[in-house]
């Protein structure tokens, strides 16, 4: 079994970074291997709980469908239930104005001097996306 | 060495290359880096020196691309294992 940090840079919707690094981890674990996934940058995004809009959505059900096919909610808190290590960067967080919303579950906060310090230092392979 | 590309910019493959030095150099194309797995891209990049390249499957089946003759497909079991495998790994 090895250990593998995943530093993730892009949010969803923007490329297929995120999507991809999902799957990577999905696979790793499935495999049997420990994985960090450190959310940086426009990642940060992807920490955050959902917040759906209550009045009338102004997009038909097809389309809504499949944007929802770019939202990650689901199976992030479905890795972090199977095993996977998720810290966030407070301070692009901060950048972004979402510091104070609340996490998925499994998601932790997080900074780049002790949470990806710690992976990294801890990890057989590490790489950046995004 | 392993590089990841998610784009099909050369450029920053030209601008990446050296940091393998004299060590193997094998490429995982992702997202729309995968059109580079068609013939005329696969033609730069054996120009470039890759010793292997790679394209992911969900990528490629997306795009309902075939990769050309000298780009193995990989799904995502085959990646966690080049990564693995190669344990340096450059993003670009």
């Amino acid at each position: 079994m090895a250990a593998i940090t995943i530093t993730l840079l892009s949010g969803a919707v923007e490329n297929e970074a995120a999507d991809f690094a999902l799957r990577f981890v999905n696979r790793a674990l499935a495999k049997g291997h420990q994985v960090n996934l450190f959310l940086f940058g426009n990642a940060s995004y992807l920490a955050n709980r959902e917040v759906p809009y209550q009045g009338d959505k102004g997009i038909t059900p097809d389309l809504a469908a499949y944007m929802d096919t770019f939202r990650l909610a689901d199976r992030l808190e479905a890795l972090a239930r199977s095993g996977a290590v998720v810290h966030t960067c407070h301070t692009t967080e901060y950048a972004r104005g979402t510091e104070g919303c609340p996490y998925l579950d499994g998601v932790d906060r997080g900074n780049v001097g002790v949470s990806l310090m710690k992976f990294l230092i801890t990890s057989d392979v590490a790489f950046t996306i995004g | 060495m392993l590089y990841l590309l998610s784009a099909p910019d050369l450029g920053r493959l030209d601008e990446a290359l050296p940091l393998s030095g004299d060590n193997d150099k094998d490429l995982l194309l992702f997202s729309d880096a995968v059109y580079l797995s068609q013939g005329p891209g696969m033609t730069k990049l054996r120009d470039l020196g890759f010793d292997n390249v790679y394209a992911e499957k969900k990528a490629v089946e997306d795009r309902e691309l075939e990769a050309a003759e000298g780009c193995e497909v990989v799904d995502m079991d085959e990646v966690v294992d080049l990564v693995l495998d190669h344990q340096k790994i450059v993003n670009i």
